[in-house]
C-alpha cells in the first residue's frame, strides 16, 4: 500500500480546527502522530514526552513523564492514507503503547482519529504508573471509521491515595474492543471511569472492565452510557472484585443504554465478586428508549420529531461530562463530542423506538 | 379561531370525551371548569396532539390564515408552529437540555416555518431576558436544564415564559394554578394577563374558581362526564364556588 512519506505529512486543517477551538489548548501541549510516527508538536509542554520507536509497522512507545504539579498533554494519533485509495484490500496494523508516569497531578487526553476511511487495525495500550498520592485525569477518544478495527487496553495500578479519573469516548468502527484494568492497590485509592459509546450502522463496541479493590477504603465508580442506532451492538462486561482485605471499600457501577432503533442491541453483564464483609457495592443496568412524555413536550413547543429525538439523545449523553473534574480534559472531550456527526444521535428512519405510556 | 364539534375520544379504551362541542373566538378568554376526571386534561392534550389518545369521531377545526383546518391530522410540532400552545399541568423535566437552548430551538423552528428570520444566540438571550420579567424569573433559569429540579411554582412560571416567547394564537392553560401559593399565582396570572390580546385566544382549564379572580374570563363552561353541560359568564364560576359540582354529577 502506498502511503505518503511522513516527512510530507501535515496535520489536516479539520484536526487543528477541532483542537484549536478550545482556548485551553495551547500549541505547546499537543503532540501529533501519524500512523504511529511522531509528526510534530509540543516543545513547551509541562509533560516530558519521549518517543522510542517510530518505524512504521513496529510498535511505537510513547513515554510521558509528568513531575510537575499540573502537567497536561494532548496526544493526537492520526491514522490514514493520504492517497485515499481504497482499491487495495490490504489493511495495516498500527500498534502503539503509551506509558504515562505521573508523580504529581496530570491531565492527559489521547485522541485517535482517522483522517480517511481506510481499512486498518489499531492496537493501543495506555498504561499508567501513578505515584503515591498522584492524580490523573485522562480522556481517550476513538473516532475512526467503518473500516477500522480497534483493540484498546487501558491499565492502571493505583497506590495509596492515588486517583484515576478517566473518560472514554468511542465513535463506532467495525469493531472496537476495550479492556480496562484498574487495580486499586493502595489504601484510599480511587478511580472513576466514564464511557460514552456511540454505535451506528453495523458497528460493534465491546468493553470489558476489571476493577480490583485490593486495599481498604478504596473507591470505584463506573458510568457506562451507550447510544445504539441502526443495527449496531454494544456490549459491556463489568467485573468488580473486592478482595478480602479491602474493608470499607465502595464500588459503584452503572450501565445505561439508549436504543434509537428496533434492531440495535445493548448487552450488559455486571459481575460482582465481593470477598470482604464491610463494603458497599452496587451495580445497575438500564436499557431504554426515548421518553414519550419528553418527546411530546419538545414537539408541543415546535421542534419536529427528528430534532426533538436528537435533542433528547444528546441530553442523555450529557451526564458523562457533567461530573468530570479537570477542565483541560473535559473541555477537549466536550469539543470533540460537540463535533460528532448528528447521525450518531439521530432519528433512525426505520425505527419508532419510543416507550409509549 | 377554534371550533370543536361533537368530539368523542378514548383513553385506554375508556370514553373520556362525549360529543364535546366548543367554540372560541380570537381575543376571548374561556374557562373550562369541572370536577376531577371530567376530561379537562384530556381535552387540552388532544388539542395539542398527545399521541396516546384516540379520537373516535368529531373534529377540532382551527383557523389558519382565515381558513378552518382540522388539527387532528397535524403532528404536535406543526400545531405549535401554527400557534397552538399548551401550558402543561405537569411540565416535563428534560435534564441535559438547557432552558435557553430549548427556547431558542423552539422559537427558531417556528420562525423558520412561518418564514420569519431566526435569531442568533446573543439577540435571543436579550429577547428572552426581557420576557423573564413578565413572570419575575431570574436569568439563572436560562442556564438550567428544562424544568430539571424546578419547584412546582417555577415549572408553572416557566410554562408562561415559554408562552411569552413563542407568542401563540391559541393558548390552553391546563391547571396552571394548581400547586401555586397565592404570590406565585398572582405572578403567573399577571403574566397571562399581559399576554391577553385581541389576536389571541386563551382557554383556562381549572378546578377552582380562585384563578378566575386574577384572570377574568369572558366565558365559563362546566365540563362533566366528558361534555360541556353548562356555559355562562363569570357568574357561573361564582355559583360553582358556592355550590360545588354536585349539581352536574
Amino acid at each position: 500500500m502506498a502511503t505518503m512519506p511522513i516527512s510530507e505529512f501535515s496535520v489536516p486543517d479539520e484536526v487543528t480546527e477541532l483542537l484549536n477551538i478550545s482556548p485551553r489548548v495551547s500549541a505547546g501541549d499537543v503532540v501529533y502522530f501519524y500512523n504511529g510516527a511522531r509528526v510534530g508538536g509540543a516543545s513547551s509542554s509541562t509533560a516530558n514526552v519521549r518517543v522510542t520507536s517510530g518505524e512504521r509497522g513496529a510498535a511505537t512507545k510513547v513515554e510521558v513523564t509528568s513531575e510537575s504539579p499540573e502537567g497536561r498533554l494532548l496526544i493526537v494519533q492520526l491514522y490514514g492514507n493520504l492517497l485515499g485509495t481504497r482499491q487495495s484490500k490490504e489493511s495495516f496494523l498500527v500498534p502503539c503503547r503509551h506509558e504515562y508516569r505521573v508523580r504529581g497531578k496530570a491531565e492527559v487526553v489521547e485522541i485517535h482519529m482517522a483522517i480517511n476511511d481506510i481499512a486498518f487495525n489499531i492496537e493501543n495500550e495506555s498504561y499508567f504508573d501513578i505515584a503515591v498520592g498522584g492524580s490523573v485525569t485522562y480522556g481517550q477518544a476513538f473516532w475512526v471509521g467503518d473500516e477500522a478495527k480497534v483493540n484498546n487496553k487501558i491499565q492502571s495500578r493505583l497506590p495509596e491515595r492515588a486517583t484515576f479519573n478517566g473518560l472514554t469516548l468511542n465513535v463506532g468502527a467495525s469493531l472496537i474492543h476495550n479492556e480496562v484494568d484498574v487495580d486499586l492497590a493502595g489504601q484510599n485509592s480511587e478511580c472513576q471511569l466514564r464511557s460514552l459509546l456511540l454505535a451506528t450502522r453495523q458497528q460493534r463496541i465491546e468493553t470489558v472492565s476489571n476493577v480490583r479493590h485490593l486495599s481498604g477504603e478504596s473507591k470505584s465508580e463506573q458510568l457506562i452510557k451507550s447510544v445504539v442506532n441502526d443495527r449496531a451492538r454494544v456490549a459491556f462486561t463489568g467485573h468488580v472484585q473486592i478482595a478480602s482485605g479491602a474493608q470499607k471499600s465502595n464500588a459503584r457501577q452503572l450501565s445505561q443504554s439508549l436504543l434509537l432503533s428496533r434492531e440495535g442491541e445493548a448487552v450488559t453483564k455486571p459481575q460482582l465478586d465481593v470477598g470482604a464483609d464491610d463494603v458497599a457495592a452496587t451495580h445497575g443496568a438500564t436499557v431504554g428508549q426515548l421518553d414519550e412524555a419528553q418527546l411530546f413536550y419538545l414537539m408541543s413547543r415546535g421542534l419536529n420529531r427528528a430534532d426533538a429525538r436528537h435533542a433528547l439523545a444528546i441530553a442523555y449523553q450529557r451526564d458523562v461530562f457533567e461530573q468530570m473534574t479537570g477542565g483541560f480534559v473535559k473541555n477537549i472531550m466536550e469539543r470533540i463530542h460537540a463535533r460528532l456527526p448528528a447521525e450518531l444521535s439521530a432519528d433512525s428512519s426505520r425505527s419508532e423506538g419510543v416507550v409509549r405510556p | 379561531m377554534l371550533k370543536i364539534s361533537r368530539l368523542n375520544a378514548q383513553v385506554d379504551g375508556k370514553d373520556v370525551l362525549r360529543d364535546l362541542s366548543l367554540e372560541v373566538k380570537a381575543g376571548e378568554v374561556h374557562a373550562i371548569m369541572g370536577p376531577n376526571g371530567s376530561g379537562k386534561s384530556t381535552l387540552s392534550k388532544i388539542i395539542a396532539g398527545y399521541p396516546g389518545y384516540s379520537v373516535l369521531s368529531g373534529d377540532i377545526q382551527y383557523e389558519i390564515n382565515g381558513r378552518y383546518q382540522s388539527l387532528l391530522d397535524m403532528e404536535p410540532d406543526v400545531r405549535a408552529k401554527e400557534g397552538v400552545f399548551l401550558a402543561f399541568q405537569y411540565p416535563v423535566e428534560v435534564p441535559g437540555v438547557s432552558n435557553l437552548a430549548f427556547l431558542r430551538m423552539a422559537f427558531n423552528s417556528i420562525c423558520r416555518y412561518q418564514g420569519a428570520p431566526e435569531m442568533n444566540e446573543d439577540k435571543f438571550r436579550k429577547f428572552v431576558e426581557d420576557k423573564l420579567k413578565i413572570v419575575e424569573m431570574s436569568p439563572d433559569f436560562l442556564e438550567r436544564g428544562v424544568n430539571a429540579g424546578f419547584s412546582g411554582g417555577e415549572k408553572k412560571r416557566n410554562e408562561i415564559l415559554q408562552m411569552a416567547v413563542l407568542q401563540p394564537r391559541l393558548a390552553i392553560l391546563d391547571e396552571t394554578d394548581s400547586g401555586l401559593d397565592i404570590d406565585a399565582l398572582r405572578v403567573v396570572a399577571n403574566g397571562v394577563n399581559r399576554l391577553r390580546s385581541p389576536d389571541r385566544a386563551i382557554v383556562l382549564i381549572t378546578h377552582y374558581q380562585r384563578l378566575l379572580n386574577f384572570i377574568v374570563p369572558d366565558h365559563v363552561h362546566v365540563l362533566a362526564h366528558g361534555r360541556i353541560v353548562q356555559s355562562g359568564g363569570r357568574e357561573l364560576a361564582m355559583e360553582l364556588e358556592k355550590n360545588g359540582y354536585n349539581a352536574y354529577l
